[in-house]
């Protein structure tokens, strides 16, 4: 098929693939004609603020869903714990900014550091001794769910199970064009979170170390017999997925308006089928299927109660997985 | 036999009494000593299960030895991580899965660039995908796209990267179609000739061991035979026993 392909003479296999992605297109186009037309059939003020909510809901779906897919994608671990990395960063940020009286900005960097560090520490503590003794996924998986308990019960023992908000002005709004309004609050972590996701792509797709982790992804062992220092990557993708968990528990927190320190661990599923949307163990399928969830759930809200966007979000899942098991931007396994 | 290669320390790479294995109290390797010089080109023979990979693996850090040593150069190598053994010059081609396949064939061998500098890196690059012009053409192909020799000659290169001053090749013509077996040797011939040392394994023993200067027999993880290349085809005992009686003019 290969040597077909360079001398120009497309084989039958080919021309099979290219009608399938050319037939993909078509669907994908119409799919996207019809929820345009549903969605304006609500009018079109309705559904372009549905369309904001949804954008600043995707942001920190996709935050926490890349830090989850790294995870996964390089050590193969269901990391259970990450939806409360998130309610660790953010309850950090609440410290700094609320208790401590810091401005939002550092508080923020405050609460991403802090998660990052305790990545880091649970990396060097638990999972680098795990692997030397070749424990079992199992055994891992079970970790990962009492490391949740953990984190969350730290949380509330020294915060209190009450509802907490961080010190934010939330009244104020920027008016857009055609009359719709976001909140500067919703604004700023639009901005924040896409700027933070575009960062992560390019040094994922460009960067030496982005590289090194796709390299550890595909195979560990030839990761280190190519000469990669697979403990100094590894280390990086735990530094990289708790900033990036850190940082969606402060945006989704300031989003909310209000924090428990449950709220993590709500959102953890969602995350996951953030990641399974998009493909798992891909980091830009983890992106693109944490944007896309943040969206259909919001859309719902126009024709269904709230209470049931998350099994709308499932929903989705599910009929995305039955025409593509692979996930969105998944593929069959290169091997 | 060429003398150095029994003194004590003056062989390039030296594998001491190694024992080794992957479970608790099996020996796959059951006291091995092999040496290989500056610019040869060894081979290890053997039937399945002889420890031929095992020793390679050994050599290259992904299994410690029990018993015994690996040096080069006289320095011990043993004990130190795979990234560390490939940064003190060894260079090793896996028999399978020998690539990252979603990585293109410019990125798998920038993997092995870790201590170059980018320029020095892109350089180098270039120069062997000039030696392999093979994987040229689908330098930005992701390397699982590739057929099995493509992948092989991409596993060669990313290799060589770091300019190693052994190469270690695990079975490298298995599995592949007749014009890629004649390559893979003809491109072992050209590394070896630049001056790199060549370790392999290989099946294919009677063309591996007609290029190569020495060879071993290693059997249930010992050494039963070394020699020249040559002498070890004429040897009667390891012809019949281990490499099959010819068919034919074959």
């Amino acid at each position: 098929m290969l040597n077909a392909a360079r001398r120009g003479t497309p084989s039958p296999a080919d021309t099979r693939a290219a009608a399938v992605r050319a037939a993909r297109r078509w669907i994908a186009a119409a799919l996207a004609v019809a929820v345009a037309a549903l969605l304006a059939s609500r009018g079109v003020e309705t559904a372009a603020q549905a369309t904001i909510n949804g954008l600043v809901t995707g942001t920190y779906f996709a935050l926490g869903a890349v830090g989850l897919s790294l995870v996964f994608g390089v050590l193969r671990l269901v990391n259970f714990a990450h939806g409360d990395m998130l309610t660790f960063g953010a309850y950090v940020a609440l410290l700094l900014n609320a208790a401590l009286g810091w401005p939002i900005v550092p508080a923020t960097l405050g609460g991403v550091l802090a998660t990052a560090a305790l990545a880091a520490a649970s990396e060097l503590a638990i999972w680098r001794p795990m692997r030397a003794r070749r424990a079992g996924g199992f055994q891992l998986l079970l970790i990962t769910v009492g490391l949740a308990f953990v984190i969350r019960n730290g949380v509330q023992l020294v915060a209190g199970a009450d509802p907490l908000q961080l010190r934010l002005d939330v009244t104020t709004a920027v008016a857009l064009p055609g009359g719709l309004r976001i909140g500067t609050v919703e604004l700023w972590v639009v901005v924040t979170g896409l700027g933070a996701l575009l960062a992560v792509a390019t040094l994922l797709r460009y960067g030496r170390l982005g590289k090194e982790m796709r390299a550890l992804a595909d195979n560990l062992s030839l990761a280190e017999v190519a000469g990669i220092d697979t403990g100094r990557v590894i280390l990086a993708t735990w530094l990289f997925a708790g900033a990036l968990a850190g940082l969606a528990g402060v945006l989704s927190s300031a989003a909310a308006g209000i924090l428990t320190p449950n709220f993590g661990f709500q959102l953890l599923l969602s995350l996951f089928a953030a990641t399974i949307l998009g493909g798992i163990g891909n980091a830009y399928g983890a992106l693109a299927g944490g944007l896309l969830l943040g969206f259909a759930e919001e859309w719902s809200t126009m024709f269904v109660d709230a209470r049931w966007k998350l099994a709308v979000g499932f929903v989705i899942l599910i009929l995305t997985l039955l025409v593509r098991p692979n996930g969105l931007l998944g593929r069959p396994a290169l091997k | 036999m060429t003398a150095s290669a029994t003194g004590a320390g003056t062989a390039m790479l030296e594998v001491a009494g190694v024992v080794a294995g992957y479970v608790p109290d099996v020996d796959v390797l059951a006291g091995v000593d092999i040496a290989v010089d500056r610019g040869e080109l060894v081979t290890v023979v053997g039937p399945n299960g002889a420890g031929k990979s095992t020793l390679l693996k050994v050599i290259v850090g992904l299994l410690r030895p029990r018993v015994g040593g690996v040096r080069l150069r006289g320095r011990r190598l043993d004990r130190l991580a795979p990234h560390e053994i490939v940064s003190r010059g060894i260079g090793y081609v896996p028999q399978l899965e020998n690539v990252f396949p979603s990585l293109t064939v410019e990125e798998n061998l920038e993997m092995s660039a870790a201590r170059t500098s980018r320029d020095e890196a892109r350089r180098r690059i270039a120069e062997l995908l000039e030696l392999f012009p093979a994987i040229a053409r689908a330098r930005r192909r992701p390397a699982g796209l590739l057929s099995g020799g493509e992948r092989q000659m991409v596993a060669m290169a990313r290799a060589l990267v770091p300019q190693p001053e052994v190469l270690l090749l695990d079975e490298p013509s298995a599995g592949l179609g007749p014009e890629y077996v004649e390559l893979v040797f003809q491109k072992i011939v050209e590394i070896r000739r630049t001056g790199v040392s060549v370790l392999v394994v290989e099946q294919n023993a009677r063309r591996a061991l007609a290029l190569s200067d020495r060879g071993y027999v290693l059997e249930l993880g010992r050494k039963r035979f070394e020699g020249t290349g040559p002498a070890l085809l004429e040897n009667e005992t390891v012809v019949e026993l281990y490499l099959g009686r010819r068919q034919g003019g074959g």
